[in-house]
Order: structure tokens, then C-alpha cells, then sequence
């Protein structure tokens, strides 16, 4: 008799859709944020000031928070036998941004922020590369108008 | 693969056969099994693969890898009760 086996269509989650376009926008909030906590020194203190510097803290930990989660879905979910083959720096790129994430979470110096927003454009350039998708990098219109990575995408 | 295979479908493979671009192929992957895809393209030593439902995608597809994971090529999918379809050359159904 001829054996007969399973085989799958293969998809990998219902939804089917990875962006790194969350990951992206969490660090300018995070570098955002830090300049906010830094124009807030010399403040006179009062219960309105802490309050403040209160939200700006919880908020920077909450978007270095959305990093690690969201590049962590990716790299875990998305990233198979074939994507790693041709980015052979991705667990490199996040652990560095794990580590990173963590820094932009306990400290407030903003080089943290742009470290991590670096290594956060670096990993969306070899997203769009498993994709055969070219990239550019464009700076945001708003604070802190720093250089994040598009794709560039045909129009619908 | 929708709708060129539908869940349950069993697929006669001939592992002999050359293969082409467009074909319909059972590929073994490591750490996910067999799996059955169409060759979008064909490349030397490479082949990468594509999926017929267009609606969901994999992350298999479009990415290179070595032609040696081809287990065969499908010729015949039979969709129970009764229902045949032959593939021919680049996977073109030649009856139905």
C-alpha cells in the first residue's frame, strides 16, 4: 500500500499581519518623553509637578514596555528557519533591543531612547527585507523629528 | 491553498518528476513538516514558494531555500467523496 501522510497548507496565525510599525513609534514617544522629563528639572516642586513628572515617567515605561512586546512577537512569531537564514544579525538586534528597552525603562537619558530607536530601524529594515520589500529612512513630522525606516509601499 | 486544495484533500505525488515554476509541491521544512505550496520561483539551486489563497499568507513564502526540500510534485488531488483534479506541467489543472 502507499503510505499516506499529513500535509499543511501552512499560515502562521489567523490574522496574518506583522508590522513593525507599532515597535517604531514607541521609541519616539520613549525619546519624546525623556526630553519632557528633562525640561521639567529646576521645576519648583509642588503636587502638580510631581503628578506630572509622575505620567511622563509611567508613560516612557509603558512605550519601552510596547517595544520589548512587540518586537518580541515578531522575532518569536514571524521569524522562522528561512527569515533567520537571511538575517543572520536578527537575535543579535533583539537582544540588544531588549536590553536597551530595559535601560530606556530604569534611566531617563534620552541617548538610551536614540539607541534604542537605531536598533529598533534596524530591525524593521531586515523585516522588510524578509518581505523583498525596499525601505527608506524618513524623519518624523513631529517631536522629536527623528529618522525612522518606511517601507516603501505601492499606492492602493 | 484555497481553492486549489481543500482541507482533507488527499494529493497523489510523484517525487520523480522535474520540476517548474507554477508547480504544486510538497516541501518538508524543518520544524514544521510537510508542506504544500506552489513554486513562485526557480532559481539554480533555490526555489521560493507561494501560496493559491491570497487572503492568508506564510511566512515560507517568498523566501529562498534549497531545492533539495522538494519531497514531490503533486499530480492528482482527490477532494472526497469524488472529486479529481490533475496537474500538469506548471501545475495548469488539465481536468477536472
Amino acid at each position: 500500500m502507499f503510505p499516506i501522510k499529513n500535509v499543511q497548507a501552512h499560515c502562521d496565525i489567523p490574522c496574518k499581519i506583522y508590522d513593525p510599525v507599532l515597535a517604531q513609534i514607541a521609541p519616539l514617544s520613549v525619546i519624546r518623553l525623556m526630553d519632557l522629563i528633562a525640561e521639567t528639572k529646576g521645576t519648583e516642586y509642588s503636587l502638580e509637578s510631581e503628578a506630572t513628572i509622575a505620567r511622563l515617567v509611567f508613560e516612557k515605561e509603558e512605550q519601552a514596555r510596547i517595544v520589548k512586546h512587540e518586537i518580541n512577537i515578531i522575532w518569536g512569531d514571524y521569524f522562522k528557519a528561512p527569515q533567520i537564514e537571511m538575517c543572520p544579525t536578527i537575535h543579535e538586534t533583539v537582544h540588544q533591543i531588549m536590553q536597551t528597552g530595559s535601560k530606556c525603562k530604569q534611566e531617563v537619558d534620552s541617548e538610551n531612547g536614540i539607541k534604542l530607536l537605531g536598533l529598533v530601524n534596524n530591525f524593521a529594515s531586515m523585516f522588510w527585507e524578509t518581505k523583498e520589500v525596499s525601505t527608506r529612512l524618513v524623519v518624523a513630522p513631529y517631536p522629536p523629528a527623528l529618522g525612522f525606516i518606511q517601507p516603501n509601499l505601492s499606492d492602493a | 491553498m484555497l481553492p486549489t486544495i481543500k482541507p482533507r484533500d488527499i494529493l497523489l505525488i510523484r517525487s520523480d518528476s522535474e520540476i517548474c515554476t507554477g508547480d504544486l509541491v510538497v516541501v518538508n521544512i524543518r520544524a514544521i513538516g510537510l508542506v504544500v505550496k506552489r513554486i513562485n520561483q526557480l532559481d539554480g539551486k533555490t526555489l521560493k514558494l507561494i501560496g493559491d489563497n491570497s487572503r492568508l499568507g506564510s511566512s515560507i513564502c517568498g523566501v529562498a531555500m534549497d531545492k533539495r526540500c522538494v519531497i514531490g510534485k503533486v499530480i492528482v488531488s482527490l477532494t472526497l467523496p469524488f472529486k479529481l483534479k490533475f496537474f500538469g506541467r506548471g501545475s495548469n489543472i488539465v481536468h477536472n
